[in-house]
């Protein structure tokens, strides 16, 4: 990068380390997966120390990119990414295959790079970054849904980030200005609104959030984790970023967790319990920024931060579980508590900070944000956040530990046999965040120092507000005594919007493949017979004439080249479309990158 | 050792229950008596136990939400896509 001496972008080390990853052998693999989060995180929170706007370059002569804007809002989010990113990478570090760490480490550049952009070109390219290093952490999944799940996610993301440029080239034509900075709440037009939808499908605001859950119960087990920390958390960064105070915001929020935990008391699924439980989380912070006060503000960062420490661990947790058992069914699972008491510990730990316990990292960050909605006089939101804390517990604190831990185990009685703690290195992984949620929820001044609004002060250790927190976590408790079995394990799922592109696919299908096919044939048939032939026969002449007549002539050029592309055909177009993808995405990044940088 | 404190309670569900019911009264006895309730956000939060009654009524309605949602034909077989 040039024009800025001494800015190192952080994606930029995820981005070359995981290029070299597949070189690195035993036994420096293990030491090097390690090092190259660290030393992103190292990148970071020296970046954070110095606040300013690096890396910006001139790009085909009158448009600035600025990779590097580094204020008190991109240093909270960064710094928490980072820090996941070594929390994930940890937990991976038993995976042999090098690509699963190339994808993840993609993905986390991809994150930071969209946090430390100041205009919507950076942006936008490491938007799609994140969105296509993402689709490969399910891909690796062997499961036969993954493959179908994938695309569904990517072309959901792709829709998104269509809309996304939509918005920004309008606005660029409207303003000239390619900026991403905070938008105008009295002067909307079409532009606005495209933005804004294009941000709220990552952040999985309904109606754009089916992918969540349908995607991260697909993904790799190590995948989960790295997703259910990013994708959202970097999108409600965004929307901070552009649509602070904006009204509506504050509805959809309060909507999507209300909505959330319905869809997740009746779920069967562990991870699709937890990604219902993101949606209904991320609605404290989608309301947080649409409240827009400094409070507010400083609450959505605070709640990201936290949320991405404990709903990581509940992953990871739910990881150890699906890992040591091979199913993800409540109704297959109970019990577990005599076979994985520290995985259990660890849940427990984050089932807790979801819930907002004192002492635990949800306690400091979500009663900021109801304290902000009431402070700007909005008692419906305080009191509807206020239930879906309620429902919170209900749902990650009660439900969830006691259909894995307690009562009789329902499955196979060989996979309760098999089941034992996770490898050391996830352990490790799962003991990290779990000190990390007490720390930050006990010693939450390291917690708010880190805030983007420095000027407010708020207190979240007061009697009443004690008081308030423990009533609502005991009166659930004993309502859930009496209701456990109405929202017990059943083996039904809830349906969502994504049936309308999960049957109105195969709607399209059945028209593309009978009628429109027909169709199809019968024109191909008539080319073929009335144009295609003649002009075969008269070209397979001159073809004839070409190869052996004047290749054998002149040097054999023909010949060789013919070779070389038989080779790389074999090497680079397997018959399966995700991996030309992949090669075609990693070459077009590499040039992206070779452009701007060199 | 927790595995023997969760069987030493799983042999004995009336003391865990008791336990239980005894630290709900405690934390809703001390919020009714000791809390300074001059500084809250709204007029409905002077009622005395008012969270208590807040969550239970909240906790049921989510409940009821989430089984007449279910019962409206959203709720349907695990393979209900593989069909």
């Amino acid at each position: 990068m040039t024009g800025n001496c001494g800015f190192l972008h952080p994606s930029l080390i995820l981005l070359v380390g995981a290029a070299l990853l597949p070189l690195i052998r035993d036994p420096f693999r293990k030491p090097y997966l390690l090092l190259i989060p660290i030393l992103a995180f190292l990148d970071v929170v020296f970046l954070n120390a110095n606040p300013g706007t690096y890396g910006v370059v001139q790009f085909m002569g009158d448009w600035t990119l600025t990779f590097g804007r580094v204020d008190s809002l991109s240093s909270v989010f960064a710094f928490i990414m980072a820090l996941m990113a070594i929390i994930g990478t940890l937990y991976g570090l038993h995976v042999d295959d090098p690509w699963q760490h190339v994808a993840a480490w993609f993905y986390v550049a991809g994150s930071l790079g969209v946090i430390y952009s100041g205009d919507y070109l950076v942006l936008f390219l490491f938007w799609e970054m994140m969105a296509f290093a993402s689709t490969f952490l399910i891909w690796f999944n062997p499961d036969k849904d993954s493959l179908a799940a994938g695309y569904r996610y990517l072309l959901v993301h792709t829709f998104g980030g269509v809309i996304l440029l939509l918005g920004f080239v309008l606005r660029y034509q409207a303003t000239g200005d390619f900026s991403f900075v905070q938008l105008s709440e009295q002067h909307t037009n079409l532009s606005t609104w495209l933005i804004m939808a294009g941000l709220m499908l990552n952040a999985a605001v309904p109606p754009l959030h089916s992918w969540l859950p349908d995607a991260y119960s697909k993904a790799t087990i190590t995948g989960a984790v790295f997703m259910c920390a990013f994708t959202t958390k970097t999108a409600v960064y965004t929307l901070a970023r552009a649509f602070a105070g904006f009204d509506i915001l504050i509805y959809l929020g309060v909507f999507m967790a209300i909505f959330g935990i319905i869809y997740a008391l009746k779920e069967n699924d562990i991870r699709r319990l937890l990604g219902w439980e993101i949606i209904s989380q991320v609605g404290y912070m989608v309301a947080g920024v649409g409240i827009g006060t400094a409070l507010a503000i400083n609450g959505t960062a605070a709640h990201a931060f936290a949320h991405i420490l404990y709903k990581g661990l509940l992953f990871m947790t739910a990881g150890a579980v699906i890992k040591a058992t091979g199913t993800s069914k409540f109704t297959e699972l109970g019990g577990l508590y005599k076979r994985m008491p520290m995985t259990m510990l660890f849940l427990l730990v984050g089932a807790v900070s979801v819930s907002g316990f004192p002492f635990f990292s949800g306690f400091v960050s979500k009663s900021m944000i109801i304290s902000a909605g009431f402070e700007e006089h909005l008692p419906l939101v305080g009191f509807a956040l206020m239930m879906v804390s309620a429902g919170t517990f209900l749902v990650a604190g009660l439900r969830l530990p006691n259909l894995i831990f307690f009562g009789d185990f329902k499955g196979k009685q060989e996979s309760y046999n098999q089941a034992a703690e996770p490898t050391w290195n996830m352990t490790m992984a799962m003991a990290t965040a779990s000190i990390l949620c007490f720390l930050f929820g006990t010693f939450y001044p390291m917690l708010y120092a880190m805030l983007p609004n420095a000027g407010v002060v708020y207190q979240p250790y007061s009697s009443y507000h004690m008081a308030e927190t423990l009533q609502v976590l005991a009166c659930t408790a004993l309502v859930y005594a009496f209701i456990k079995d109405r929202i017990g394990a059943k083996a039904n799922t809830m349906l969502d919007l994504d049936w309308v592109y999960r049957r109105g696919g195969r709607g399209f299908l059945w028209l593309a493949s009978k009628p429109l096919q027909a169709i199809d044939t019968a024109w191909g048939e008539a080319y073929r017979v009335i144009g295609l032939m003649p002009l075969m026969l008269v070209s397979r002449f001159w073809a004839w004439f070409d190869w052996h007549g004047i290749d054998g002539v002149v040097d054999g050029t023909a010949r060789g080249v013919r070779g070389l592309g038989q080779r790389i055909s074999c090497g680079f177009q397997r018959g399966q479309i995700q991996y030309s993808l992949f090669f075609t995405i990693t070459f077009a990044a590499l040039a992206l990158l070779a452009f701007v940088w060199l | 050792m927790i595995v023997n404190l969760i069987e030493f309670l799983r042999t004995r569900p009336k003391l865990l229950s008791r336990c239980g019911y005894g630290i709900v009264a405690a934390i809703v006895i001390w919020s009714l008596i000791v809390i300074d309730r001059q500084h809250v956000h709204s007029l409905l939060e002077k009622i005395p136990g008012f969270w208590s009654f807040f969550t239970i009524i909240s906790a049921l309605v989510l409940l009821i939400l989430a089984l007449a949602w279910a019962k409206t034909g959203i709720e349907t077989n695990e393979d209900y896509y593989d069909r």
